[in-house]
């Protein structure tokens, strides 16, 4: 077995130098790959002990996203001159996030679902509180009405009743939970969500359905709210359980589809699933709880830019800044923590499972441009997609976006993009352009820069927007850009943001790939635990703790093991009579009361600060106590960049090849680089592009970028 | 400037010294800002109707009252909220300082739709000259009235309301006057919950009072005051556009509620005149009912706020967004006083946020789905609340439990269903409804049953969302139920193009083995073991129901489950077969024919 006896970890880090004997022994020297699957592209990132990463890209395959996999892992292959086997025999580890979850809640694609729940209240999940306008203003009705993923012919009642308490009132009929199965069964239905009323305190009638499905039904995919997430609130509760119910057959037909196929291809490593809450776990844990893969796509973009940062020193206030082809999926991280929330929508349903604090908005290359009523000139958030793409990819788009936009400015080079293997044509994203401005009497390359302008302005406002609901001033943050349009804008956004610095990782261009090679195995759960602090019962606070970590270590494999482990207790707490929590950090499993008298002052300050007051006369209440154990592995560390030691003092380049490029509608001569021909301390000055794998980085007149431990810094003047 | 429509304003990219990009920002940042005070408020209160249901609203008006930005809030709190403004700088004038607060609930001296409606407002300063106000407004608790809750029926004048605060300075340059805090406090119930919930308010406007600044700050006090200017022209021109794009013509749109909760059982009604004439639009509620004796008086300022909302929905989806004093400019409105959409001090106005305020969207609705068929609306499921009061017997502590349960879903609109399960029409679904957990765990009460009610939906080509059946028993003592919060029992919302108009609500007080009918406007009293069954009705429908697409009807029988197999057939003119679920389409397409023509 290995040294620290954890079934997920690897037996020898590659970047440890210690532990790697010698280059020339294929045996010893382990490779980690991650995997991303995103709607457009499938990255794969592959990490070689001393050597450099290497990127791949494959086009995604929706319908069966497991061919991409095989794809772009075969393309590593041929590059590396191996065998597909010869080359997963040496990777210990892949890392996988997935967009599949997000993709399914958003244009569909999920399993047929049935629910079984509490007489008299079917229509919760459908009914969902009233809440229409999500992503509409108020005075906008011209919208459909919200399609329940489960329709009520598929939502049966069972006769049961149980109390806040968790007092049973009305014991659970059986024979009900017989009749619906047959019916739900009869309907094809491959998954079901068990929803009770007060589940979260007294799950026994749940517990007692799930037995009798799997009894009965051993095929079906079952989702049960008082495991999927055990807290006060049934909307909350039972629309996350229907997401897992709706998510489940299909996370686990290809994450099983994935397993055998790696297994076949001689793939003996370990397979590590990335969660919403940018934790990993094992296929299985996730299969159970498909739900925590609602957000696996953007959730390592934040933990590339915190790596990033750390690896450079750069501070711990940072905004992750992913601009990708449809959307912009920014997250603030401050001090080192990446946040997470409680609050979140997915599409249309409402996810109140753990996930990272992402903003997805609306503005990425293939944003729209257009004229509103008002006569003002607006970017997305309608996107021209994949399909047919922004204009100057020539598939009958004739819509003006952002990326025609950059296209026309100079910033991108029409015969490179993507690595060359797509020609962009310049004269249809003109045609496009000069459309649109013929309505605001502007040229192609002045509407061009005015929506160049636009959506960086609608950009920045949302980040903006971000730190004031924290109440911290962006300034003091620093933007860690990535994503294949990011860095074209981030100097742009860094100006109107008033940012000293802003870094671009190398590989910026996949940076969620880069984001998972860095990230810990780990669980993250809640309890119910409603209580005045006056009447906390110190002994059964700890029971609830311990119970949860013991069941945190048994998902995790951790049985009987000594492991390195991280714990994070943390409590839900209000003043008594609220009804919105603040999480508070508590540290130690709180022993006595003046450990208590700590927390309750940690929560005044903390409400203090959200929200510009706080009741200290009133009585302080516990509403959720969540525990998060996290794996140290020296998965989590940071990149190589061992490789690039730089040798003392900044170098300054000269360019040897130049392009136009418009800034300020002013035509001026621009350095270009090859990201390959960069080395540590090597620095560039503006008006300057360095061309990376799948993006390119646009330092302004009067930026520079300094090339530093594998990121590229770009300052306004000089370093 | 103005001619030309709203895309001759921008014919460079640049407006003097302002550039578009700019206008947009300053612009969106300052809705944002009413937006985030709002969920201050919304996270950090602790009262059911603040917290739960978000009976909250926030916006920002310039220093002399222009409305800057009303988005996201309830409709009679603050869409005419610049005559409160305009009220406080005429009592304060010369004396307005930085670091004040203004707290006011008279309707009738600061403008308030019904007392417990809490206004603060603060002045916000910069560089020691007063550029705009913040106010923000929620429902509270307890208003200090001679009846708890917010909405009792039979009130002597608007004294019996509640403590009537005539906009009193409650801080003065940073320095809470617990004087009169101290006034307040004594003359309502839970005083404590009340203190922390208008702490909540104020913090926000404080937050609200840093943002601005920050961004005056950023931008310099010439380009916002441009950007402003120029974003309600804009709104203003857009408006217009929309308005010619209407059918000229006066359109005529009434509703009426239940009665007045002192005359029992006697309609009384609002009636609108909407005149379109190329570019103008006026809103004449001259023939609407007098006055009453009862609460449904609405003040002239209510009346403007539910008009105004009603109006916006059938403007173009991007003035959704541009809620401003641009809008406010493109429209007139006639309402001479002495009616219930304009009662005179001291006539009562309880119900006003429902009893008359609902039917004054509805009768707007109304008028407009005939001016612009293309954008018709049906009226909502009629709010039918009850506000319980008494003595929880786990501690003996007195509790309100404001019902926001029972009532039915969204009117249809043209091209699309009615949404399921909205908050009523005079909130346009800003207000979010409790869970059963959470009221379970609050109030000494038992919810049997809280599901759509089958037929409930009004039919039409695009069908209403649907009703209720809630069902609740008292697990606690004595207590009251004023049923002023609701209406729909012999009064209905509107259908529009040939849709069914909304159907009868109905409430049983069931005591052992009585029934016992519990009619809305009154206040009734419950004993410990009594349930409270409510049928409600959903919204109302859109189109005729003979042109509901077949397939749709199909759906709505046996996969939505909201249509009986029998009103298949009897309203949409469907014909199913019932062992396989199969539309018979020949047999479908005689009956509809034969109904069509009236046979």
């Amino acid at each position: 077995m290995t040294r620290t006896g954890l079934p997920q970890l690897p037996t020898s880090p590659p970047w440890q130098r210690t532990a790697v004997v010698s280059g020339d022994n294929p045996a010893s020297d382990p490779w980690f790959l991650s995997l991303d699957v995103g709607g457009t592209f499938t990255d794969l990132l592959v990490m070689r002990e001393g050597d450099e990463l290497l990127a791949f890209k494959s086009p995604s395959t929706p319908n069966s996203p497991a061919v991409a996999v095989f794809n772009v892992l075969a393309k590593a292959a041929a590059a590396l001159n191996l065998s597909e086997s010869d080359f997963l025999r040496r990777v210990h580890y892949i890392v996988h996030g997935t967009t599949l979850a997000t993709n399914a809640l958003i244009v569909g694609g999920g399993a047929t679902v049935g629910m079984i729940t509490t007489a008299g209240f079917r229509d919760v999940v459908e009914a969902r509180r009233g809440y229409k306008n999500i992503r509409t203003s108020m005075y906008n009705i011209f919208i459909p009405p919200y399609e329940p993923i489960v329709p009520r012919f598929r939502r049966l009642p069972v006769q049961e009743r149980v109390g806040p308490d968790g007092v049973v009132w009305q014991p659970l009929q059986e024979s009900d939970v017989g009749r619906a199965l047959e019916k739900l069964t009869s309907q094809g239905v491959q998954s079901v969500a068990v929803c009770l009323l007060h589940s979260y305190a007294n799950p026994r009638h749940e517990q007692m359905i799930a037995e009798i499905c799997r009894e009965e039904y051993p095929g079906l995919y079952i989702a049960v709210s008082s495991t999927v997430l055990p807290i006060w609130g049934e909307y909350e509760r039972f629309s996350t359980t229907v997401v897992s119910a709706y998510l489940g057959p299909t996370i686990s037909g290809y994450l099983d589809l994935l397993q055998a196929g790696l297994q076949t291809r001689g793939f003996e490593g370990k397979l590590l699933i990335l969660q919403s809450d940018a934790l990993v776990q094992s296929p299985s844990a996730s299969k159970a709880r498909a739900v925590a893969l609602a957000r696996s796509g953007p959730a390592a973009a934040p933990v590339a830019a915190l790596r990033a940062a750390e690896t450079l020193g750069e501070g711990s206030s940072l905004i992750a800044f992913d601009m990708g082809g449809t959307s912009l999926d920014v997250c603030l991280i401050e001090n080192g923590n990446i946040p997470q929330t409680t609050d979140g929508w997915i599409g249309d349903e409402r996810v109140a499972a753990r996930l990272i604090d992402v903003k997805s908005i609306g503005a990425g290359g293939g944003s729209l441009a257009s004229i509103d009523m008002l006569g003002l000139l607006k970017v997305g958030p309608q996107s021209a997609g994949a399909d047919p793409g922004p204009a100057c990819y020539g598939r009958g788009g004739a819509r003006a976006t952002v990326t025609d936009a950059d296209l026309l400015l100079g910033y991108i080079d029409p015969a490179n993009f993507l690595g060359g293997e797509m020609r962009l044509d310049v004269d249809l994203a003109a045609r496009a352009m000069a459309g649109l401005g013929a309505q605001l009497k502007l040229d192609a390359i002045q509407t061009a820069a005015a929506v160049y302008e636009t959506v960086n302005a609608t950009m920045s406002d949302e980040v903006a927007l971000l730190a004031s609901r924290r109440g911290v001033d962006i300034r003091d943050f620093v933007l860690v850009a990535g994503g294949g349009a990011g860095p074209l804008h981030a100097a742009a956004i860094g100006t109107r943001l008033d940012l000293e610095t802003i870094v671009i990782p190398r590989f910026s261009g996949l940076l969620s790939a880069l984001g998972m090679l860095a990230i810990n195995p780990g669980v993250s759960s809640v309890r119910a635990y409603i209580k005045r602090m006056t009447d906390v019962d110190l002994q059964e606070m700890e029971r609830v703790y311990s119970e949860m970590e013991r069941s945190a270590r048994s998902e995790l494999g951790l049985d009987g093991v000594d492991a390195d482990v991280l714990l994070r207790r943390s409590a839900d707490m209000r003043y008594e009579g609220q009804y919105h929590e603040v999480e508070v950090d508590v540290g130690d499993i709180p022993r006595t009361t003046a450990h208590l008298a700590e927390i309750a002052e940690q929560f005044h300050e903390r409400h203090g600060a959200l929200y510009r007051f706080d009741l200290r006369f009133r009585p302080v209440q516990f509403l959720h106590l969540r525990l998060t154990v996290e794996v140290k592995t020296r998965l989590r560390t940071r990149l190589p960049v061992e490789a690039f030691d730089p040798p003392s003092g900044i170098r300054t380049r000269r360019a040897t090849r130049f392009r136009q490029c418009n800034f300020d509608n002013r035509w001026t001569v621009t350095g270009l680089y090859a990201s390959d021909e960069l080395r540590t301390g090597d620095l560039i000055e503006g008006p300057a592009i360095v061309e990376e794998p799948n993006t390119s980085i646009l330092v302004p007149p009067g930026f520079t970028a300094k090339l530093a431990r594998e990121c590229y810094v770009v300052r306004r003047g000089t370093p | 400037m103005t001619a030309g429509g709203p895309l001759a304003i921008a014919d460079s990219a640049r407006v003097g010294t302002l550039d578009v990009v700019s206008e947009a920002t300053i612009w969106n940042t300052l809705q944002t800002i009413c937006r985030e005070m709002r969920a201050l408020i919304h996270h950090s209160g602790q009262s059911f109707l603040i917290a739960q249901s978000n009976d909250v609203s926030c916006g920002l008006w310039t220093a002399d009252g222009t409305t800057v930005a009303v988005p996201a809030g309830i409709p009679p709190h603050f869409i005419a909220g610049k005559y409160s403004v305009q009220y406080i700088l005429s009592e304060y004038a010369g004396s307005i300082r930085e670091g004040d607060v203004f707290l006011s609930n008279d309707p009738y001296r600061g403008y308030t739709c019904h007392a417990p409606d809490w206004g603060f407002f603060r002045p916000i300063f910069v560089d020691g000259t007063l550029r705009f106000w913040a106010m923000c407004r929620t429902h509270m608790e307890d208003t200090g009235a001679a009846v708890p809750g917010g909405y009792f029926s039979d009130p002597y004048d608007v004294h019996a309301e509640g403590l009537l605060i005539p906009a009193v300075r409650i801080i003065s340059e940073g320095q809470e006057q617990l004087d009169v805090m101290k006034l307040i406090w004594n003359n309502i119930r839970l005083p404590e919950n009340v203190r922390i919930d208008s702490y909540a308010v104020i913090a926000a406007t404080q937050f609200g009072d840093e943002r601005v600044r920050r961004l005056v700050a950023k931008y310099g006090w010439n380009r916002v005051e441009a950007a402003i200017a120029s974003t309600i022209e804009r709104t203003r021109e857009a408006a217009r556009a929309s308005i010619l794009a209407m059918r000229d013509g006066t359109y005529l749109g009434e509703s009426s509620t239940d009665d007045d909760g002192v005359v029992h059982d006697v309609p009384v009604t609002v009636r609108v005149s909407v005149t379109i004439s190329g570019r103008d639009l006026s809103l004449d509620f001259s023939r609407s009912d007098p006055q009453q004796r009862g609460y449904v008086n609405a003040t002239e300022q209510t009346t403007y706020s539910m008009a105004l909302a009603g109006l916006t929905l059938f403007l173009g989806p991007e003035l959704a967004d541009h809620q401003n004093e641009g809008l406010m400019q493109a429209v007139t409105v006639i309402n001479p006083s002495g009616r219930v959409t304009h009662s005179e001090y001291p006539a009562p106005c309880g119900g006003a946020p429902i009893n008359v305020g609902h039917n004054i969207i509805e009768a707007v609705m109304m008028a407009l789905s005939q001016a612009c068929p293309s954008r018709a609306a049906a009226g909502w499921g009629r709010r039918y609340g009850q506000y319980i009061f008494g003595h929880r017997p786990t501690d003996g502590k007195f509790f309100v439990y404001p019902g926001y349960e029972a009532e039915g879903g969204a009117g249809a609109v043209y091209g699309y269903d009615g949404y399921q399960g909205t908050g009523s029409i005079g909130t346009l679904a800003e207000i979010v409804r409790p869970n059963t957990e959470d009221i379970e765990t609050r109030y000494p009460w038992r919810i049997w049953r809280r599901e759509f009610r089958l037929d409930s939906c009004g039919a039409g080509r695009w069908r209403g969302g649907a009703g209720f059946v809630w069902e609740a028993e008292n697990l606690g003592g004595h207590s009251g139920m004023n049923t002023g919060a609701g209406q729909g029992e012999t009064t209905f919302g509107h259908g529009a193009l040939g849709g069914h108009p909304t159907s009868p609500n109905s409430c049983v007080v069931i005591r052992g083995s009585e029934r016992m009918i519990a009619k809305v406007h009154r206040t009734h009293f419950l004993e410990h073991g009594d349930r409270i069954l409510k049928e409600t009705s959903g919204g109302g429908g859109v189109g005729s129901p003979l042109e509901r697409d077949s397939e749709e009807v199909r759906k709505d029988v046996f996969v939505r489950e909201l249509v009986s197999l029998a009103a298949a057939i009897d309203v949409y003119g469907v014909v199913i077969d019932q062992r396989t679920g199969v539309v018979d389409l020949k047999a479908t397409e005689a009956v509809r024919r034969t109904r069509a023509r009236g046979i």
